[in-house]
């Protein structure tokens, strides 16, 4: 009998071995594709990421602790365009002004997420409820970009943003193309592995407890509403960071980067990589955008239903994500046997 | 320890507890019998914080809690088992556990030895899902969990419903050894006469939102008193 646990220990380990090497296989892969697709199939990932920085985001407070915001793109584009207009409004040298603009955009929207979050979570609003406020906060910041056009732009969005500059031999220089799309991936590498990280050990279990029965987790002597509202504020960030990014490497920022049908995407893109996975929701983001184009050069009206099938596919297909539906077709192939394998 | 002064409480426009007063002394097992829907499980609600009191009052220790949160009362030493167990299906054992850890006071930061000890049953499940436990097994994670908050006062709630007998009888065994131990007080609402029997220093009988009346422990061996009590 003693030696059922130790054979299932040591195949979960070169299980997990070769997950890991297949992801590093896969990042290396990422790393080094602008090299052979060009720079315009790069910037299209890289911002396909920064998307997913939403997604994540939206996954830590959806995925982690249940409560669906429907207004994610709200904080998406508050970093976007607190970035773009920090960057370009003020008339400062774009070598610090694209720095500040990103810390700027951040700062923006997690001010924003407080105020709302604080009122909200500690008011009791939860479930469905929370839900239907963050969709009004979406039409709300939509109409709000579009009345102080002075500084948004208004529909025309604003155009100019710099680039984010790296002290080199000679000064401040703006990064490249390719720069930006090692930067913005080492970035989004980097948050995503430390959200994972963060969520693993005993915070996950709480928020997972939270997600389960708040009131019964309240009873255990947890300050669940704060937990909430830093969970809500730090989504905020995330998505923040990716919207920031995003204005200061396409240098354009509009009302899509605000609005509703953003923020119902990082819904799908949460949902078809799997709620509370991390990782699935980032991959899930680059996939379906990488298909947007790839079908929209076919035929530009074909998307939409395309998506509409995509999201369809999610709820029958693989309820739990793309990544957990893969992760059992690989136990099929590599099984893991006995009580030891937790999927 | 525990004052609890003609508290009033209901849910919504609709009052279910009407001038509740009881005290418990250190160390104590109090016993709350009654029938269904007399208010039981409204007063273990109101004293931990999730049902707030309309009026009346709560002291622990001397300090008035009446209207605190419930993670403020956990960490005051107030510890809370529902009915219908409560545990985290989608948790393991141990993390399970492990999240009952926030209101010590030592902020100690993984699962006791002695509370493994005491429940050998959990020590061989630790990695199992807490969904995937009997209902018994999961009664007993349920006492563990709240005791891994290292508790003054327990509140329990019905902790034998729909539990085979022979677990029942553990866990009137346990809540004596524990109770004994570590000089836990405990209120225990129960319907099952010989859980209350065995754990039980004195007994109170409530009737539609009041406290009827009160059996000491002789009394409980007393069929005639008992059924009397409850007006069987």
């Amino acid at each position: 009998m003693s030696q059922i646990p130790s054979d299932t220990g040591s195949s979960t380990r070169s299980r997990s071995r070769v997950l890991v090497s297949l992801s590093l296989l896969f990042l290396l892969a990422m790393y080094i594709a602008p090299l052979y697709v060009g720079v315009y199939s790069a910037s299209l990932f890289r911002d396909a990421m920064l998307f997913g920085l939403m997604a994540l985001g939206l996954d830590y407070l959806w995925g982690k602790t249940g409560v669906l915001s429907f207004g994610h793109a709200t904080f998406f584009g508050a970093g976007a365009y607190g970035a773009a207009i920090i960057s370009t409004q003020f008339g400062m040298d774009p070598s610090y002004g694209a720095w500040l603009g990103l810390l700027g955009g951040i700062l923006f929207s997690c001010l924003i997420a407080f105020i709302v979050g604080y009122f909200l979570i500690f008011g009791g609003v939860r479930g469905s409820y929370f839900t239907i406020v963050t969709l009004a906060l979406g039409v709300i910041s939509v109409h709000v970009v579009l009345t102080f056009s002075e500084y948004t732009g208004g529909d025309a969005g604003l155009l100019g943003v710099p680039p984010l500059s790296f002290p080199t031999v000679d000064g401040f220089r703006p990064l490249s193309q390719l720069g930006q799309y090692w930067f913005v991936m080492t970035t989004v590498c980097a948050v995503t592995c430390g959200m994972w990280w963060l969520c693993s050990g005993r915070y996950g279990a709480l928020l997972k407890s939270i997600e389960d029965n708040e009131q019964r987790a309240q009873a255990l002597g947890h300050n669940t509403s704060l937990h909430l509202l830093i969970v809500f504020v730090g989504s905020a960030v995330i998505a923040a960071l990716g919207g920031a990014l995003y204005a200061s490497s396409v240098g354009v920022v509009a009302t899509d980067s605000v609005n509703l049908i953003l923020s119902t995407q990082a819904i799908i893109f949460v949902a078809i990589g799997g709620r509370g996975t991390l990782f699935g929701p980032v991959l899930a983001t680059v996939c379906v955008i990488w298909l947007e184009q790839e079908v929209s050069s076919i035929n530009v009206q074909l998307w939409p239903l395309f998506m509409g099938l995509l999201f369809i596919l999610a709820v029958f297909v693989f309820p739990d994500g793309v990544l957990k539906r893969a992760e059992a077709l690989f136990s099929m192939i590599r099984p893991v046997s006995g009580p030891g394998g937790r999927a | 320890m525990l004052d609890v002064e003609k508290l009033k409480a209901g849910y919504g426009m609709l009052p279910v507890l009407h001038d509740v007063s009881l005290s418990l002394e250190k160390g104590e097992t109090l016993v709350l019998l009654g029938r269904n829907g007399v208010g039981k499980t409204t007063l273990l609600k109101s004293l931990i914080g999730i049902n707030k009191p309309t009026s009346g009052s709560i002291r622990l220790n001397g300090t008035e809690v009446t209207g605190w949160a419930p993670n403020r009362l956990a960490k005051a030493g107030v510890a809370y088992v529902p009915q219908g167990r409560g545990i985290f299906p989608k948790l393991t054992v141990e993390e399970n556990l492990l999240v009952g850890l926030r209101s010590r006071a030592d902020g100690r930061k993984t699962v006791p030895e002695e509370v493994l000890d005491m429940f050998p049953i959990l020590r061989e499940r630790l990695s199992q899902f807490g969904g995937t436990l009997s209902g018994g097994q999961q009664q007993i994670l349920a006492l563990a969990r709240a005791l891994c908050g290292d508790p003054e006062l327990f509140l329990l709630d019905e902790p034998s419903e729909g539990i085979q007998p022979s677990i029942v009888q553990q866990i009137g065994e346990l809540l004596v050894t524990v109770n004994r131990n570590t000089n836990l007080t405990v209120l225990l609402v129960e319907q099952n006469l010989e859980l209350a029997r065995r754990a039980a220093s004195r007994c109170l009988v409530m009737e539609k939102g009041r406290i009827s009346g009160n059996l000491s422990k002789s009394d409980l061996n007393d069929e005639r008193k008992v059924f009397q009590a409850l007006a069987l």
